[in-house]
C-alpha cells in the first residue's frame, strides 16, 4: 500500500464513518430540538403560508431545511437531512483544505479525522440549524481559493473567482456576521495571490490593477448578487415590495443586536470557549433512572489540543515563514478575535469557524510530531491537554497511573533512536481524541444514559461559568 | 502537489452526497409533531435536570429564581426580588391548531408592592402576544388560576411565564407558583373562563418580531441586482 492509497482509503473510511455518525438515529429526538422551533416556523412561513416570521439571519440554511421538507415530508428526520449531508461533505472538503495548506496528505487526514471526532460539529450536522451550513460553505470557499492560489491560467483562474463569489454569497446568505469576516479574508487572500507574480514573489512596484479591480469586481458583484437573491422568496410571498424593506431589514437586525442583553442562560464569554467551560444541552429529557441530551459542546480533548497546536503553528509561521502555518494561525485569531466588540451575549458555537481552523492545526502539530520535526517542549505542550482530561475524566488513582504509563513510554523512547518518540505523542493523541469521541458520543446524539453516567461526564457542574450542565 | 489524495477525496464527497439522497425515501407526510396530551410542567424537579425546559430571566443579580420541593413535595418554583426589579421563568409548551388548552396553576405572594407588576402566570402565543392573566399583589395563601387559549393557526409553541415584577414595571417581595399544568381540552371551556383564541388576537404587537415595513418599489431591487450582476460582468471581462 503506498501513501497515495493509504490517503485515499483514509479519507473514504472518514468519510464513511462521518456519515454514519450523522445518520443514526438522525430522526431523534423527534421534537424540535433548540433552535429548530424558529427554523421551522420559518419553514412554516414558505410552505404552509403562516404569518411572515422574520428571523435575525438570512433565509438560506431555512430555504434548505423547507426544500428538504418539501421533498421527504415533515418529520424530524428530514428536518436534518440536509445539514447531515452538509456535516458530512466537510470531511472531504477538510481533507482536500488541509491538503493545500499544509501540502501533507497525513496532515490532512488527521485534520479530517480531529473534524470528525469533534462533537460540535457532529451535534451541528445532527440538527436543523444554520451553523453547519455556514461552515462547510466557509471551508468550501477557502478550499477554492487555494485551488486559485495553486492556479496560473487566466481562465482558470477567472473562473475559480466566479465560484469564490457565489460561495461568499451563499455563505453570507446562511450567516451574514461571520461570513462578512470571511469576505474579508477571502478578499484579503486574493488581492495578496493576484499581487504575487508567477515566481511566488510579490509583483514590481506596478500594481496589477486591472487584474485586481477585476478580481474584487467579480467576486464582489457576485457574492452580493447570490446575497440579495436568498431574499427573493420574500418578496415572491409578498412580504417585502422593495429595495426600502431590504435595507431596513438590516437596519432591523443590526438594531435588535445591539438590544439584545449581554448574558444569556447558557451564555458564555468568548474567552471561555478554548477551554471548553460552558457548553450546554441544546435539548434533554430524564426519567427517574435516564438522561437523554443533545449536548452543544466539542471534545473536550480535542478543543484543549487547540491553543497549544496553534502557539505552534504560530511560532512556526514566525520562525521559518511558512505560508500554510500563518494562514491556519491568521484564520484563527481572525475568528476568534472578532467577537471582543460584540456585547450582545454570545454561545459556544460561535467558536465553530475558529475551531474549524484550529482542529486543522492541531492535524498540522501532529504531523510534524509524527515525522520527528518537533521538539520536545512541543510534545510537552501537547501532551498537557491530555493530563487535563485524564485530571478531570478518571478516577485519581487510574489517572496518575496512565499519565505515569505514558510518561515511563516517552522517556523509553526517548533513549532510542529513529525519533519513534513523535510518533508515540502522535499516537496518544489521536487515540486519546478518540477515546474521548467515544465516551461523549451519548451526549451528543441524544442516547439514553444512566443518570450516574451522564453526571460522570458531565466535569464540570459549576459553580461559575464553568458548568458542563 | 501529488493529487492521490484528491482523486479519493473528490469521490469521497459525491459518494457522501448520493447516499444522504438515496437514504431519503419513504417519509411521513407533512407536520406530525403533536402536541403533548397533558403535561406537568414541573416534572423531573427532583432530578439533575431539575432546570430543563426552563429559562431563568431577572433584571437585578439581586433577584432570584429557585426550584424548591415544596409544601407537597410536587415542586415549586420561588422567586424573590429583594429590589424591585423583574425575574422569572419561563419554558415553550407545544400546542396544536383546533382545540382548547388548558393552562393552570397555584400562585402565592409576600410582600408585593401595588406600584409593579405583580406576581403572575403569563401565557405568550408564539408572536409574543401576552394573554391578559391576572396579577397578585400583596401576601397572599395559594391561588388557583385557569386560563384557556385556543391556538391559532400559526401557533407552534406557547410560552408559560412564571414572573415576579416587569422591566418597566419593577416589583419587589417573593412569589411562589406549583402545580403548574397544560391539558389539552375534549371540549370547550366553561363560560365563565378567561378564555383567549389565537385567530382572534392581535398578532403583531411585539416589537422583537414585528416585520419592518418599508415599502419601496420592485424597480430599485431590480436596479440593484442589475449593479450587482453589471460589477461582476465588468469583473468577468477585465480578467479576460
Amino acid at each position: 500500500l503506498t501513501r497515495a492509497d493509504a490517503a485515499r482509503v483514509s479519507i473514504v473510511l472518514l468519510t464513511a464513518i462521518a456519515l454514519a455518525a450523522r445518520l443514526w438515529h438522525l430522526g431523534l429526538p423527534r421534537d424540535p430540538v433548540y433552535d429548530e422551533n424558529t427554523v421551522l416556523q420559518q419553514v412554516g412561513s414558505y410552505l404552509r403560508g403562516w404569518p411572515f416570521f422574520l428571523s435575525l439571519q438570512p433565509p438560506l440554511a431555512k430555504l434548505l431545511v423547507a426544500l428538504n421538507i418539501g421533498i421527504f415530508g415533515d418529520n424530524s428526520w428530514s428536518w436534518r437531512i440536509g445539514n447531515a449531508g452538509l456535516g458530512t461533505a466537510l470531511i472531504p472538503i477538510t481533507y482536500l483544505l488541509a491538503r493545500r495548506i499544509l501540502k501533507s496528505r497525513l496532515a490532512a487526514v488527521l485534520a479530517s479525522a480531529m473534524v470528525l471526532m469533534d462533537g460540535l460539529f457532529l451535534v451541528c450536522s445532527r440538527v436543523g440549524m444554520i451553523n453547519i451550513v455556514y461552515m462547510t460553505l466557509i471551508a468550501a470557499v477557502f478550499l477554492i481559493g487555494f485551488i486559485f492560489a495553486h492556479s496560473t491560467g487566466a481562465i482558470v483562474r477567472r473562473r475559480l473567482t466566479a465560484a469564490i463569489g457565489v460561495l461568499l454569497g451563499l455563505c453570507m446568505a446562511a450567516k451574514t456576521v461571520i461570513s462578512a469576516l470571511t469576505v474579508v479574508l477571502v478578499m484579503g487572500f486574493l488581492c495578496l495571490h493576484v499581487l504575487q507574480s508567477e515566481d511566488g514573489t510579490l509583483a514590481g512596484r506596478r500594481l496589477p490593477r486591472r487584474r485586481m479591480i477585476g478580481t474584487l469586481a467579480l467576486a464582489g458583484g457576485l457574492a452580493a448578487l447570490v446575497y440579495m437573491a436568498a431574499f427573493i422568496p420574500y418578496y415572491c410571498f409578498g412580504w417585502w415590495t422593495g429595495l426600502s424593506d431590504f435595507a431596513g431589514y438590516h437596519l432591523w437586525v443590526l438594531r435588535h443586536n445591539l438590544d439584545l442583553p449581554a448574558t444569556s442562560p447558557n451564555s458564555s464569554p468568548f474567552w471561555s470557549w478554548p477551554l471548553m467551560l460552558r457548553p450546554f444541552a441544546y435539548w434533554k429529557d430524564s426519567t427517574d433512572a435516564t438522561v437523554r441530551v443533545v449536548w452543544c459542546g466539542g471534545n473536550p480533548v480535542l478543543w484543549w489540543e487547540i491553543l497549544p497546536a496553534i502557539a505552534i503553528t504560530a511560532l512556526r509561521a514566525l520562525r521559518q515563514r511558512e505560508a500554510g502555518s500563518a494562514f491556519l494561525s491568521i484564520a484563527y485569531l481572525a475568528y476568534f478575535l472578532m467577537w471582543i466588540p460584540i456585547r450582545r451575549y454570545l454561545l459556544i458555537y460561535d467558536y465553530m469557524p475558529a475551531a474549524y481552523f484550529g482542529l486543522i492545526a492541531v492535524g498540522a502539530a501532529l504531523e510534524q510530531c509524527w515525522h520527528g520535526r518537533a521538539r520536545r517542549w512541543e510534545h510537552m505542550l501537547l501532551l498537557m491537554p491530555i493530563g487535563a482530561a485524564l485530571y478531570f475524566g478518571v478516577r485519581h488513582g487510574l489517572a496518575a497511573a496512565i499519565a505515569a504509563a505514558v510518561a515511563s513510554a516517552y522517556g523509553f523512547l526517548l533513549r532510542r533512536d529513529g525519533q519513534v518518540e513523535g510518533k508515540f505523542v502522535c499516537a496518544v493523541i489521536a487515540g486519546g481524541a478518540a477515546v474521548a469521541f467515544i465516551y461523549f458520543f451519548p451526549l451528543w446524539t441524544g442516547m439514553p444514559l444512566a443518570e450516574a453516567s451522564y453526571n460522570a461526564r458531565m466535569w464540570f457542574q459549576g459553580p461559575g461559568i464553568a458548568d458542563w450542565r | 502537489m501529488s493529487k492521490a489524495g484528491d482523486r479519493a477525496a473528490w469521490p469521497a464527497l459525491m459518494a457522501a452526497i448520493a447516499a444522504v439522497g438515496l437514504m431519503s425515501c419513504g417519509r411521513a407526510p407533512f407536520n406530525s409533531r403533536r402536541p403533548e396530551g397533558q403535561q406537568n410542567l414541573l416534572r423531573n424537579l427532583h432530578s439533575a435536570a431539575a432546570l430543563f425546559g426552563w429559562t431563568s430571566f431577572r433584571t437585578s443579580q439581586a433577584s432570584r429564581v429557585s426550584l424548591n420541593d415544596g409544601e407537597r413535595g410536587g415542586g415549586e418554583i420561588e422567586i424573590v426580588n429583594p429590589r424591585p426589579g423583574a425575574a422569572g421563568l419561563r419554558r415553550t409548551v407545544p400546542v396544536f391548531y383546533e382545540g382548547w388548552y388548558q393552562f393552570s396553576g397555584e400562585v402565592r405572594t409576600q410582600g408585593v408592592g401595588a406600584g409593579g407588576l405583580g406576581a403572575q402566570l403569563r401565557i405568550a402565543t408564539e408572536y409574543g402576544t401576552l394573554l391578559p392573566t391576572p396579577e397578585l399583589h400583596g401576601t397572599s395563601g395559594w391561588r388557583s388560576i385557569k386560563i384557556y387559549y385556543r391556538p391559532g393557526r400559526h401557533d407552534n409553541l406557547v410560552s408559560v411565564i412564571c414572573q415576579l415584577g416587569g422591566v418597566k414595571r419593577p416589583s419587589a417581595g417573593k412569589a411562589w407558583f406549583r402545580n403548574l399544568r397544560t391539558a389539552r381540552m375534549r371540549g370547550a371551556p366553561p363560560p365563565t373562563a378567561a378564555m383567549f383564541s389565537g385567530d382572534t388576537l392581535e398578532l403583531d404587537t411585539a416589537a422583537m418580531i414585528k416585520p419592518p415595513r418599508s415599502g419601496g418599489s420592485a424597480v430599485s431591487l431590480l436596479l440593484l441586482l442589475f449593479g450587482c450582476g453589471a460589477t461582476a460582468a465588468l469583473g468577468w471581462r477585465l480578467l479576460a
